[in-house]
C-alpha cells in the first residue's frame, strides 16, 4: 500500500522498472491523489544514467583467442624479416630485369641502326650524280643505259647489302630517339651514312668519267666531309673507351663491347669498300655491289 | 564455452564492460586492467561458464575488481575531479549526472551502473554483487535519492 511514508521507494522502483503492473497502477492512483509529488517522480526518473557509447575498448584483438578450425600461422621474428627481405628481393630483381630488358632492346636497335636505312638521300649528292654535264652524258650513253637499268633492278637488294643486313626502318630510328639518350649518336650516324649510301644507290654503276668528275666536283667533298664511320662508332684516335659515344651510353660494359664489335665490323667493311672505290675512281672501271656480288663494269 | 564463443563475448561485451569499469574506477587505465583481468578469468574458466551466463560472469569479476581492488583509488580520483563538468551556463544533464554519480560510494555507483547501463534486474544485480535482492533495493534506493537531491539542488541553481 503506497502512502506518504513509502512513496519514494515506489518511485525509485518505478524509475528502475521494477514495479509490477498492479503496483504501477497503484502508484498512478497515489499521484492522482497527490499531484504535488509528480515532480518528485520526474526527478527520480532523471537519475537514470545514460550509457556513454563513445567509450569503447580498443584492444579487443589482444583479448581474442585462436579458434579451432582456423589456422593461425605465426612466424618467429627472424622469419618475418626473412619473408620481408625475400619480397623486397623479388621486387628488386623484377625492377632490374625490366630495366635491363629495356636497355637491351635499345642497345640491339642501336647496333642494328648504325648503318641506317637509306630513306632520304642527301640532296647535294643526288643532284650532283643525277645531273652530270652534257659532255658526260654524251660520253656515257652506252654505259649509262645499262647502268640505269641495273639501278632499277638492283636498287632494293643493293640497299639491303649496303645496310649490312639492316632491317631497321626510319620510324624505328625515330623510336630510339624518343626512348634513349643514344638519340644523337644514332641519328647522326644515320645521316652520315645516308649520305654515303645515297651515292651508292643512285650510281650503282659509275662510269669512270663520271667518277673523275665527281672527284673534281663536290662529290669528292661528300666523301671527304663524310665522317668516317669508325670515328662515329669508336673514336680510334682516342684511347678506346675514354671519349667514345658508346662509352657514354648508360649500359653495362658487356653490351658496350658488343656494340663496339658490331660498329667496328661495319666500319671496317665500309672502309674497305671506300678504299677500293678510291682506287678505281681514276680508272675506267665502274663498281657496283649487288646483293652479295661485286659487279664491275668496264 | 569454446574459443569462438569466448571471442564472441569479447566482441559483444568488452565495450560495455569497459564503460562500466571506467565509471566504477574513474580511471581508463584501471578500467583496462579490469576488463583484461575479467576476460582472462573467463578464458581460464571457460569450461565452467555457459555462454548465456558469460556476461553476468564478466560483470561479476569486473565488479569485484573495480569495487574491491580500486576502491581507494577511485575514491581519490573522483574526489579530486574538478567541478568543471557542470556550470549554470552549461546545464548538460549528462555531465550533471556524472558529477552526481561521483557523490556515491563505489558499491552504490556500481549498482546504479549495472541497473542503468546494463538493465539488470535487482535479482540479477544481487547475483553479480553477491547481495540479496533486498540489499540491492536498499542500496539503489539510497543512491537514487542522493542523485535526485543533487539534481534538484542543481535545478534550484538553474
Amino acid at each position: 500500500m503506497i502512502n506518504l511514508e513509502n512513496y519514494e521507494e515506489y518511485m525509485v522502483m518505478h524509475a528502475d522498472g521494477e514495479l509490477s503492473p498492479s503496483e504501477e497502477q497503484e502508484l498512478m492512483n497515489f499521484l492522482y491523489e497527490h499531484p504535488e509529488l509528480q515532480s518528485e517522480l520526474t526527478a527520480f526518473s532523471m537519475t537514470k544514467m545514460i550509457p556513454d557509447t563513445d567509450i569503447v575498448f580498443e584492444k579487443k584483438d589482444a583479448l581474442m583467442q585462436p579458434e579451432e578450425g582456423k589456422k593461425v600461422i605465426t612466424f618467429p621474428v627472424w622469419r618475418k624479416y626473412a619473408v620481408a627481405a625475400g619480397v623486397a628481393a623479388i621486387f628488386f630483381v623484377s625492377y632490374l630485369k625490366i630495366h635491363t630488358g629495356s636497355t637491351e632492346e635499345v642497345t640491339t636497335v642501336a647496333a642494328v641502326t648504325n648503318p641506317p636505312a637509306a630513306t632520304t638521300p642527301a640532296s647535294p649528292v643526288t643532284n650532283t650524280t643525277v645531273n652530270p654535264t652534257p659532255e658526260q652524258n654524251a660520253n656515257n650513253t652506252d654505259n649509262t643505259v645499262p647502268a640505269t637499268t641495273n639501278t632499277t633492278e638492283t636498287q632494293a637488294p643493293q640497299q639491303k647489302t649496303m645496310l649490312a643486313a639492316n632491317t631497321t626502318k626510319p620510324d624505328r630510328v625515330k623510336h630510339i630517339d624518343q626512348v634513349t639518350g643514344v638519340k644523337n649518336m644514332t641519328h647522326e650516324t644515320a645521316v652520315a651514312a645516308n649520305t654515303t649510301i645515297a651515292t651508292e644507290q643512285i650510281n650503282p654503276v659509275v662510269p669512270a668519267e663520271m667518277i673523275a668528275w665527281k672527284n673534281q666536283e663536290n662529290i669528292s667533298e661528300v666523301f671527304v666531309t663524310n665522317v668516317p664511320p669508325a670515328s662515329i662508332y669508336m673514336h680510334e684516335g682516342d684511347e678506346r673507351g675514354t671519349n667514345s659515344i658508346i662509352d657514354k651510353l648508360p649500359i653495362d660494359e658487356l653490351k658496350k663491347k658488343g656494340m663496339e664489335n658490331v660498329a667496328s665490323a661495319v666500319a671496317t667493311g665500309y672502309n674497305k669498300v671506300h678504299a677500293l672505290r678510291e682506287e678505281i675512281s681514276g680508272s675506267a672501271i665502274s663498281l657496283k655491289i649487288e646483293k652479295r656480288k661485286l659487279v664491275i663494269s668496264f | 564455452m569454446d574459443a569462438q564463443q569466448y571471442n564472441n563475448c569479447v566482441k559483444e561485451w568488452s565495450d560495455a564492460l569497459f564503460r562500466f569499469a571506467v565509471k566504477c574506477t574513474g580511471q581508463a587505465s584501471d578500467a583496462h586492467d579490469v576488463v583484461q583481468g575479467a576476460f582472462e578469468v573467463l578464458w581460464a574458466k571457460r569450461d565452467e561458464v555457459l555462454p548465456e551466463k558469460a556476461k553476468a560472469f564478466l560483470f561479476q569479476v569486473a565488479y569485484r575488481q573495480s569495487v574491491d581492488n580500486f576502491r581507494k583509488r577511485s575514491k581519490i580520483a573522483f574526489k579530486d575531479a574538478p567541478e568543471e563538468s557542470y556550470s549554470p551556463a552549461n546545464p548538460d544533464l549528462k555531465k550533471v549526472l556524472e558529477r552526481a554519480l561521483a557523490q556515491l560510494d563505489e558499491r552504490s555507483r556500481a549498482l546504479v551502473l549495472l541497473k542503468d547501463y546494463e538493465g539488470y534486474s535487482y535479482e540479477e544485480i544481487g547475483r553479480i554483487t553477491d547481495l540479496n535482492e533486498s540489499q540491492v533495493k536498499v542500496y539503489l534506493f539510497r543512491a537514487r535519492k542522493t542523485l535526485k537531491e543533487y539534481l534538484v539542488s542543481v535545478e534550484n541553481i538553474i
